[in-house]
């Protein structure tokens, strides 16, 4: 006698069935890697007004047009970045879109450049820097550019410029304010410092690939980010809170905490797969119809119940009471219910007119009538059938 | 491939030495991944050292075939033919209805040994029982992981109708020897066959005292008859959708099973010949043919497998079924149903084709929760229960008295009557000399 046959495939089987699958996988695997390496990785990256950025919201045209003039950029994404290159006559040109930056560190840097550019600071920011001016509101997206109104030369060499987030001037006397909007808003503000000047600007389209281009958009940018030769070109990141953080979960807890629970989710996952692995397939079981029988009396019954038959119900059961009776009285088939009620009534010695309406004529108007007739002929029925004897006689 | 609940446990321990070596060093990473490679080489080690469940051969030794609610035992031989010890969980892949008692049982056998696996089987519904396959897990030395491979054992177990009904065959069989001529009792009636003369004994129906022979041996002599033999019956079984009916925790088609055993049993016996065929739109199980003790266990075997269909039954079909089957006069039974006058109107239109020829006797069950729902008048929906009963009964008493009309005779009983009834119909017909 040999082996028997072995109905699970063995491991050779197994790849050599599901080689298409691991084909396929594999394949699409390596597609997704090409893709992710040939363009991918960059374009996640690209921030708002990232100076090496070809994008729309990047601004590698400006900063390119200054490298060609003669002015050195350095991008800088931590404020200790920032601060190392701040040596010098030096612009720190500053957008810090998603308010990672603490205020003092900024006044920090803006103490150490010479000229600070700020773009689009919010109202810690501004109190930090420039205690005299107060953020205005914003301008509709489609206003039309502001002409410059004032003195400062980048303002002049550009002569208009569009306007999104406008300043106030309320207590600094030798503040000066650039493309005016009303009533003393400003998009642009000029403060003379200790060694150059604070500049905050409030459109930081204006410096985007997409925008540059636009009226004095260009003019505006390259006046105020080329009056040294060195840039900073500063986008703070994540990195430049963390520092300031206090202590997270994860160095609260003692350093085992995430081991263990990763042990806890592998001694999950290998439980899973102890109480998961079944012994062999599941056994299929053709199974045989099965109807029970009285559904359909009492759906019949359901139906009388809801539709009110009430005289379909009793007709029911007096044909079948008086059959009945017909039979035990030895009545011949042919009689009639009446003659049959008749006889009922003299074998019991009931008044006639009570059985012949219990059998007969009374018609149901209601439940309460119904049971009333049901009951009194299933009650004549008894008595008719305990008046004769089992012989069929009296 | 498969772990055991020792290779889990193996793994939670690793909370012992990651917090006690993360606590004292402070960086528990490589603590997790040493014990968990430490994990992942114990059982790769113990699935490898495990006995292969490939080299079993296994060998089944199984009855063909058992009554329904009796039990028999299934055995499997497993040999292994490895070289490694086979310490294995043994699963017999028996389907749900076979009712196997252990379905996985635990054995170890060393290398060219053979180790058996016993179990009852208990089956609870009729027809063929299959188990297809044996899987085998057979576990390492450390009991941590397990291979595991599904064994091709094919068993059948033939789950043959119970024939409960069979408790009514002696005392119907001794109704049937007092038909015959070797019992005193006498029994005249047109169409029974002379068998022999005896000597009067008291109690004997005068009338068949032979005179002329009584003349001439000069002491009373009477003229003894008995049943004639060698007719024919042909039961007809409905297994189209009415037969699915369950009624009283009995679907109608096993009721029919026992009732045409009874009575196959019983004509039999008498010396008629039986034939049997079960019927909806095609021929679902036939026994021709057979005679004496072979008629049981052939039709046994052959309704094992037969189940109801959701089908309409060919009642049109039937004539030539009964035509096929015999071209003499014949009893004809049909078990079937009686109900509404609609779904009967296919039997009552083929009726007159077999009353023409045959003796037509149609039995069907009736519902003993109906008769008694009848009487049952306490609360409304009572009421409403016992008109729609009523409605019901009426109905079956109709179409009784349409197909007595036709020229059939009409059997009803609950599903435990209906089987000795009919007998007791057949025995009546015998007595009268009508078959």
């Amino acid at each position: 006698m040999t082996v028997t046959e072995t109905l699970t495939p063995n491991v050779r089987t197994r790849l050599r069935r599901s080689l298409f699958w691991i084909v396929c996988t594999v394949g699409a695997l390596i597609v997704a890697l090409i893709a992710i390496a040939l363009s991918g990785g960059n374009q996640a990256q690209s921030r708002p007004l990232q100076a090496d950025s070809a994008t729309p919201t990047g601004a590698k045209g400006v900063v390119t047009v200054l490298e060609d003039h003669g002015v050195s950029v350095t991008a800088a994404d931590s404020a200790t970045d920032a601060a190392d290159s701040l040596n010098g006559d030096v612009t720190l040109f500053v957008y810090d879109a998603e308010g990672f930056l603490e205020t003092s560190n900024l006044a920090d840097l803006a103490a150490q450049a010479s000229d600070v550019v700020v773009l689009t600071p919010d109202f810690q920011t501004l109190r930090a820097l420039a205690p005299g001016v107060l953020a205005g509101g914003t301008e509709a997206t489609d206003a039309d550019p502001v002409s410059a109104r004032c003195d400062i030369a980048a303002a002049e060499r550009a002569e208009t410029a569009e306007v999104l987030y406008t300043y106030r001037i309320t207590d600094a006397p030798n503040a000066t304010g650039c493309f005016p909007v009303s009533d003393g808003r400003f998009g642009l503000i000029s403060l003379p410092q200790d060694d150059g000047t604070l500049t905050v600007l409030g459109n930081p389209g204006a410096l985007s690939n997409e925008k540059i281009l636009h009226g004095g958009n260009a003019a505006l940018a390259l006046s105020l980010l080329g009056q040294n030769d060195e840039l900073v070109w500063y986008l703070p990141t994540i990195a430049d809170v963390q520092a300031h953080q206090p202590p997270t979960l994860g160095e609260l807890t003692p350093p085992w905490v995430v081991p263990f629970t990763t042990l806890l989710a592998v001694t999950a996952l290998a439980a899973m797969f102890w109480r998961g692995r079944r012994l062999g397939p599941v056994v299929v079981e053709k199974m045989p119809v099965h109807v029970p029988a009285r559904e359909t009396v009492e759906g019949r019954a359901r139906l009388y119940e809801r539709g009110n038959a009430r005289e379909h119900a009793i007709d029911a059961l007096r044909i079948g009471a008086i059959s009945r009776i017909a039979r035990l009285l030895g009545l011949p088939a042919g009689a009639t219910a009446l003659q049959v009620a008749d006889a009922a009534a003299s074998v019991l010695g009931h008044d006639v007119h009570d059985v012949r309406a219990a059998l007969v004529e009374e018609q149901p108007a209601s439940d309460q009538q119904l049971m009333a007739i049901s009951s009194a002929v299933s009650d004549i029925e008894k008595r008719v059938r305990a008046t004769l004897d089992e012989t069929g006689r009296m | 491939m498969a772990v055991t609940g020792w290779f889990v446990a193996l793994v939670a321990l690793g909370v012992v030495p990651v917090v006690a070596v993360g606590q004292a060093t402070g960086s528990a990473w490589p603590v997790l991944a040493a014990w968990l490679a430490l994990c992942l080489v114990l059982l790769v080690f113990d699935v490898v050292l495990a006995g292969s469940p490939r080299r079993l051969s296994v060998e089944r030794s199984l009855p063909d075939r058992v009554r329904l609610g009796e039990s028999v035992t299934s055995t499997l031989l497993i040999t292994n033919r490895g070289r490694r010890t086979v310490r294995a969980l043994v699963r017999d892949a028996w389907q749900p209805s076979a009712r196997a008692s252990l379905p996985r049982q635990r054995l170890v056998i060393p290398p060219a040994e053979r180790r058996a696996v016993s179990q009852q089987l208990q089956p609870f519904r009729r027809g063929d029982r299959m188990s297809a396959q044996v899987i085998v897990r057979a576990f390492g030395p450390l009991r941590l992981g397990a291979r595991q491979a599904a064994l091709s054992a094919p068993g059948r177990l033939r789950v043959l109708p119970p024939f409960n009904a069979r408790k009514h065959l002696p005392s119907r069989l001794a109704r049937l020897r007092e038909l015959d001529g070797s019992s005193a009792v006498m029994v005249r009636g047109q169409g029974t066959e002379f068998d022999s003369l005896r000597e009067y004994v008291r109690g004997d129906d005068v009338r068949s005292i032979d005179w002329r022979a009584t003349a001439r041996r000069q002491d009373l002599v009477v003229r003894t008859w008995r049943p004639e033999r060698d007719r024919r019956v042909v039961i007809v079984i409905d297994t189209g959708r009415t037969s699915a009916a369950r009624i009283d925790n009995e679907p109608r088609i096993d009721t029919s099973f026992e009732a045409s055993l009874l009575l196959a049993a019983l004509a039999t016996r008498a010396g008629d010949r039986v034939d049997v065929v079960a019927f909806d739109r095609r021929v679902r199980g036939r026994v021709q043919g057979a005679n004496g003790p072979t008629l049981l266990s052939r039709m046994v075997d052959t309704l094992a497998a037969v189940d109801p269909e959701l089908i309409e039954m060919d009642w049109d079909a039937v004539p030539g079924q009964v035509r096929d089957i015999t071209a003499h006069r014949a009893l004809v039974v049909l078990l079937t149903s009686i109900d509404a006058p609609g779904a009967s109107q296919g039997l009552l239109s083929v009726l007159p084709q077999l009353t023409q020829k045959h003796l037509v006797v149609v039995a069907s069950v009736t519902d003993p929760d109906v008769v008694a729902a009848v009487s049952q008048r306490d609360r409304r929906d009572d009421v409403y229960r016992a008109a729609s009963a009523e409605r019901s009964l009426l109905d079956i008493t109709r179409v009784s008295a349409a197909i007595r009309h036709q020229g059939a005779d009409v059997v009803t009983g609950a599903p435990a009557d209906l089987p000795p009834a009919l007998s007791d119909h057949y025995i009546a017909l015998k007595a009268a000399g009508r078959l």
